[in-house]
């Protein structure tokens, strides 16, 4: 079971799809929730904010930075080169995939998506760092 | 073992044969049935895609010897695209080459048979809308494909009370645009019901939603598309002011693959410029 008073950012440009996943998230109980039209406003935030995010879930395609740049500079930063994070894409073409493996994404969403496929990827990563299960 | 892809067009319907490069008797001669039985049925249009054979099997070259005669004596137009090198040199050493129609593509052959016939012709991309568009929109929305064939045409119908967005679309054998034209009413629906609150028509999030519906809708189709051996890219969508979606409709100097869609709620238009 993940915990329900984790600190998520979600990143993406459409405000629509920020209240989307809000949305799903709040039906799986989640409720802090912060959120950023891009991946510079993301990272900035990312670095800005105290206690940290607890985890990130970022459109891919986006304008000034992607959701893969933003995943990369994370991941190149030791503060948070450990930070959990979800990828959700229209495209889910086999080499994309691979660069967002290859760049240590934690799980990869294709739109669209329920709450539910949306809570089964929250779990899986939640296997992987136990700071994200109750 | 390698293998192959042949697909065959016909009317609104594809098929796609999965052989190995070293055909068996057995196996053509199934083709050639299934591709006769089609016949029985169809259209005035066949096109042939060779798109992914290294090989050209001569069980196959038969099989298309006796179709074509058969097309001829039918009046059916008959056409190939997307030949390997190696089904071209077959044929030309044949003496076929000449009496066929050869395209490039299937874009390629889109185009001329809108300039030489205006009737309704489909090269798959229907499919693959269909398949976008019932995944993409939500189940309460009950959306009918029966009528939503995909056609081509120059310039769109006249959409008043849409909403339009478009993406640009870039590669080395297709340029153009991705567009989608969604009612008013269909979308205020739809955003009703993935926001869980009511939302009017002329909201900023019926506007925007629009583009994200389009880059759901033709983010699964750039994928398919590529599986297809494309090689496109996709930019993010812009929403199209009246303006620009009006001079988009009566531009005739692009062709349009056209699909329209209907609910219960509204309509809906996908459409791929080239």
């Amino acid at each position: 079971m993940i915990k329900t008073d984790l600190n998520i950012l979600i990143v993406d440009d459409m405000l629509t799809m920020r209240k989307i996943v809000s949305k799903c998230l709040k039906e799986i109980g989640l409720s802090a929730l912060t959120e950023a039209k891009n991946g510079k406003e993301a990272f900035d935030l990312v670095k800005g904010t105290s206690p940290k995010f607890d985890l990130v879930i970022s459109d891919w395609n986006m304008p000034e930075m992607t959701g893969i740049e933003l995943l990369k500079s994370l991941r190149a930063d030791a503060d948070f080169a450990k930070m959990p994070f979800l990828l959700v894409t229209a495209e889910s073409e086999q080499h994309q995939i691979l660069e967002a493996a290859k760049a240590g994404v934690d799980a990869y969403i294709t739109k669209p998506f329920t709450a539910e496929t949306l809570k089964v990827k929250l779990e899986e990563v939640a296997e992987k760092y136990t700071q994200l299960k109750q | 073992m390698k293998t192959s892809k042949y697909h065959f067009y016909w009317g609104a319907k594809n098929l796609t044969f999965v052989i190995d490069d070293k055909l068996s008797d057995e196996r053509a001669e199934q083709i050639e049935k299934t591709v006769l039985s089609v016949y029985e049925k169809a259209p005035k249009i066949i096109l042939f895609s060779f798109e992914r054979a290294k090989k050209f099997p001569p069980q196959l070259a038969q099989c298309l010897s006796r179709t074509m005669k058969l097309c001829s004596q039918e009046k059916i137009n008959f056409s190939l695209c997307n030949l390997s090198p190696d089904a071209k040199g077959f044929l030309r050493a044949n003496d076929l080459l000449g009496k066929l129609k050869v395209y490039d593509d299937y874009f390629a052959w889109a185009k001329e048979a809108l300039v030489s016939d205006s009737q309704r012709v489909n090269f798959g991309l229907s499919e693959i809308f269909h398949k976008s568009v019932i995944e993409v929109v939500p189940s309460f929305l009950q959306v009918s494909i029966k009528d939503s064939h995909s056609f081509i045409t120059r310039g769109l119908p006249e959409q008043g009370g849409y909403i339009a967005s478009s993406m640009e679309l870039r590669g080395k054998r297709l340029n153009g645009n991705f567009l989608i034209y969604i009612q008013g009413n269909f979308m205020s629906a739809a955003m009703s019901e993935l926001l869980g609150e009511p939302v009017g028509a002329d909201s900023a999030e019926c506007i925007e939603g629009v583009s994200e519906i389009a880059n759901m809708i033709f983010g699964n189709a750039k994928t398919i598309i590529n599986a297809e051996g494309f090689n496109v890219q996709i930019e993010i969508p812009k929403i199209l002011t009246p303006e620009k979606a009006k001079a988009l409709q009566v531009n005739r100097a692009y062709n349009f693959v056209l699909s329209p869609f209907r609910s219960n709620l509204g309509n809906l238009y996908c459409a791929m410029r080239f």
